[in-house]
C-alpha cells in the first residue's frame, strides 16, 4: 500500500506515512474495504455473474479508484458483455494510474490486435445506440431489425439482447423473447434485468394458456385406471383404423433408401434423357455430314470444270506448237536466232572477238533462210580473223608475263578462230610445257611436226618430242 | 407486467469510440479517499481559522 498524498509505500504497522506524516488510519481502512469488494467482484465474476461483479468492481473504485485490480476485472467484465469500449476505457485508465508491470497493456495490445474484429464490435456498439434510439423514438422494426445484425456481430451483446427481448414482448411473441433472455443469462447468469423479464413473460405464459385451456379444450378427467372417456359415436364420426405403422429408426434403412433413389434416378436418366441427348447429337452428325457433302460435291463439280478446261488448253497449245513447228520456227530455231542475233549486235558494236565466238558458238546447218545465212557468213569473215590475231596476241603477251594459264586460254580461243597459225600452236606448246602438261605440249608440238615441217619452230618441237 | 415505455426509458447508450477519449479524460470523479482528503483539509483549515 502506498500513502494517497505522496504515493510512499506505507509502513505495516504504523498509522502514518513515514515519508510525509500523513494520517492514513482512515485510508487503510478505506482501502481494505475497496479491496474486500473487489474480491466480492471477483468471486462473482468467476461464477458469470457479471453484472453482480460489475456493480461491486463500481462499489470498490468509489472507494479508491487506485485499486488496479479492481478496474482491470471490470474491464475485463465489461469486454464479456459486449462493452469493448467501456473496457478500453477502464484498461486505459488503469495504465494511466500504473504504467509498468500493468496487465491492462496484455488486453489493450489484444483487443488492438484484430483491427477487423475491433472495428466490427464499434460498429455494432454504434448501431446499439442507434436501435435504442429507434425504439425510443417509435421505430421498432427498424430497431429490431438493427438489433438482429448487431447480435450477429457481437454475440455476447447482453444490453442489445435485452432491448430486443423487450421488443418482441412489446409485440407479444415471447417465445423469442424468452429465447433472448435465456442467452444473456448464459454470458450473464444473474443479471437482474433478463430475470425479471423472464419471469413476467413465464407468468404472462401461464396466465394466456390457462386462458386457452377453460375456453377451448374441453377438459378431461382421468380415470383411476387411466381410461379415456370415449363418446358415443354418431352418423357424422369417420373411423380411423388404428395403424401399427412406425418409421424404422434404423440409419442403414435411411440410407438403403438413399441408394435406391439413386438408382432409380441413374436409371431414369439413362433410359429417358439419354436418348433424346443422343437423338439430337445425330441429328447434329447428320446435318454436318449433309453439309460437308454438298461441300465436296461442290469441289468435285469444281475440279471437273477444271480438268475440261485443262485439256481445251492442252490442245491448243499443241496446236499452237504445230503451227509454229510448221512454220518452220522451233524452239532450237529460236535459240539459234538468238545466238545469230547477239553476236550481229556485237558486231555491231565492233566487238570482234564476241561476234566471232558468238558465230563459232553456232551451227550453220540450223541456219534456214538466206538472211541468216548471209549474216552468218557476213560475220564470220569480217571476225574471225582479226579476233583470232587479237586472242593471240594477248595470249602472247600472257605467256611473256608468265601467266600461263591465261595465256593458253586465250590461245585455245584464237586457234578455234584460226587454226593455220603456227605461232599459235607453238605458244600453246610453251605454255603447257612450262605448266609441266608435258602430254598437251607434246599434242601441239606433234601438230607443228607435221603439218608445219618447214616452219621455223619444228627443231625445239622435235627435240620436246624426243625428250619427252 | 412489463410496461415497454418505462423499461425503455432505463437503458442507456453505450460508450462509443468516439467518446471514449471523453470519458477517459473525465473519469477524475473523487473516491472516497479523495473525499476524506477534503474533510480532512476543511477541518485543518478551519481549526487554523479557530482562536486559540
Amino acid at each position: 500500500m502506498r500513502c494517497y498524498r505522496c504515493n510512499a509505500p506505507l509502513s505495516d504497522t504504523e498509522d502514518f506515512c513515514t515519508q510525509c506524516g500523513a494520517d492514513v488510519t482512515v485510508y487503510r481502512r478505506v482501502a481494505k474495504t475497496s479491496n474486500s469488494y473487489y474480491n466480492k467482484g471477483l468471486a462473482k465474476a468467476q461464477v458469470r455473474d457479471l453484472s453482480g461483479a460489475a456493480d461491486c468492481l463500481k462499489t470498490s473504485l468509489r472507494l479508491n479508484k487506485r485499486n488496479i485490480n479492481a478496474r482491470n476485472l471490470l474491464g475485463l467484465v465489461y469486454c464479456e458483455m459486449g462493452e469493448v469500449v467501456e473496457a478500453l476505457a477502464q484498461w486505459a485508465i488503469s495504465k494511466n494510474i500504473k504504467p509498468e508491470m500493468n496487465i491492462a497493456s496484455v488486453f489493450i495490445k489484444k483487443i488492438q490486435a484484430d483491427q477487423n474484429q475491433f472495428d466490427e464490435l464499434s460498429q455494432s456498439i454504434q448501431k446499439y445506440n442507434l436501435a435504442l434510439h429507434h425504439a425510443q423514438t417509435g421505430n421498432f422494426d427498424l430497431a429490431e431489425i438493427q438489433l438482429k445484425k448487431i447480435l450477429t456481430q457481437n454475440v455476447k451483446f447482453v444490453k442489445a439482447e435485452q432491448l430486443l427481448a423487450l421488443l418482441y414482448c412489446r409485440k407479444e411473441d415471447y417465445a423469442r423473447a424468452k429465447k433472448c433472455l435465456k442467452h444473456t443469462l448464459k454470458v450473464d447468469r444473474s443479471n437482474t434485468l433478463s430475470q425479471r423479464y423472464l419471469a413476467e413473460i413465464e407468468t404472462l405464459e401461464y396466465e394466456l394458456s390457462k386462458e386457452n385451456v377453460d375456453t377451448f379444450l374441453p377438459s378431461r378427467k382421468k380415470k383411476k385406471n387411466n381410461q379415456v372417456d370415449v363418446k358415443p359415436l354418431n352418423g357424422n364420426d369417420v373411423i380411423m383404423p388404428s395403424t401399427t405403422y412406425k418409421e424404422p429408426a434404423n440409419g442403414a434403412i435411411t440410407v438403403i433408401d438413399i441408394l435406391i433413389g439413386v438408382v432409380i434416378g441413374a436409371a431414369i436418366i439413362w433410359f429417358l434423357i439419354m436418348p433424346a441427348r443422343l437423338q439430337s447429337k445425330m441429328q447434329e452428325y447428320n446435318e454436318n455430314l449433309n453439309e460437308y457433302t454438298v461441300q465436296l460435291s461442290n469441289s468435285n463439280s469444281e475440279i471437273e470444270v477444271l480438268k475440261s478446261q485443262l485439256a481445251q488448253l492442252e490442245a491448243k497449245n499443241k496446236e499452237l506448237e504445230d503451227t509454229a513447228s510448221n512454220s518452220g520456227v522451233s524452239n532450237a530455231n529460236a535459240a539459234v536466232y538468238e545466238a545469230l542475233l547477239a553476236a550481229a549486235y556485237n558486231y555491231i558494236n565492233a566487238d570482234q572477238v564476241a561476234a566471232a565466238e558468238g558465230i563459232l558458238a553456232l551451227n550453220s546447218e540450223e541456219l534456214t533462210g538466206t538472211a541468216e545465212t548471209n549474216l552468218y557468213n557476213k560475220i564470220k569473215s569480217d571476225c574471225f580473223a582479226p579476233a583470232a590475231t587479237a586472242l593471240y596476241e594477248a595470249g602472247e603477251e600472257y605467256y611473256n608475263d608468265k601467266e600461263y594459264t591465261k595465256a593458253i586460254d586465250s590461245l585455245e580461243r584464237s586457234y578455234k578462230l584460226n587454226g593455220e597459225s603456227v605461232e599459235t600452236i607453238y605458244y600453246l606448246a610453251q605454255s603447257y610445257a612450262a605448266l609441266k602438261e608435258n602430254t598437251k605440249a607434246k599434242t601441239y608440238y606433234q601438230l607443228i611436226v607435221d603439218q608445219y615441217p618447214d616452219s621455223f619452230y619444228v627443231t625445239e618441237a622435235s627435240a620436246f618430242i624426243k625428250a619427252n | 407486467m412489463i410496461n415497454f415505455d418505462e423499461e425503455i426509458k432505463k437503458f442507456q447508450p453505450s460508450l462509443e469510440v468516439d467518446a471514449a477519449e471523453n470519458a477517459i479524460y473525465n473519469n477524475e470523479m473523487p473516491d472516497v479517499t479523495d473525499v476524506i482528503n477534503n474533510i480532512m483539509a476543511e477541518i485543518m483549515i478551519h481549526e487554523q481559522e479557530q482562536p486559540l
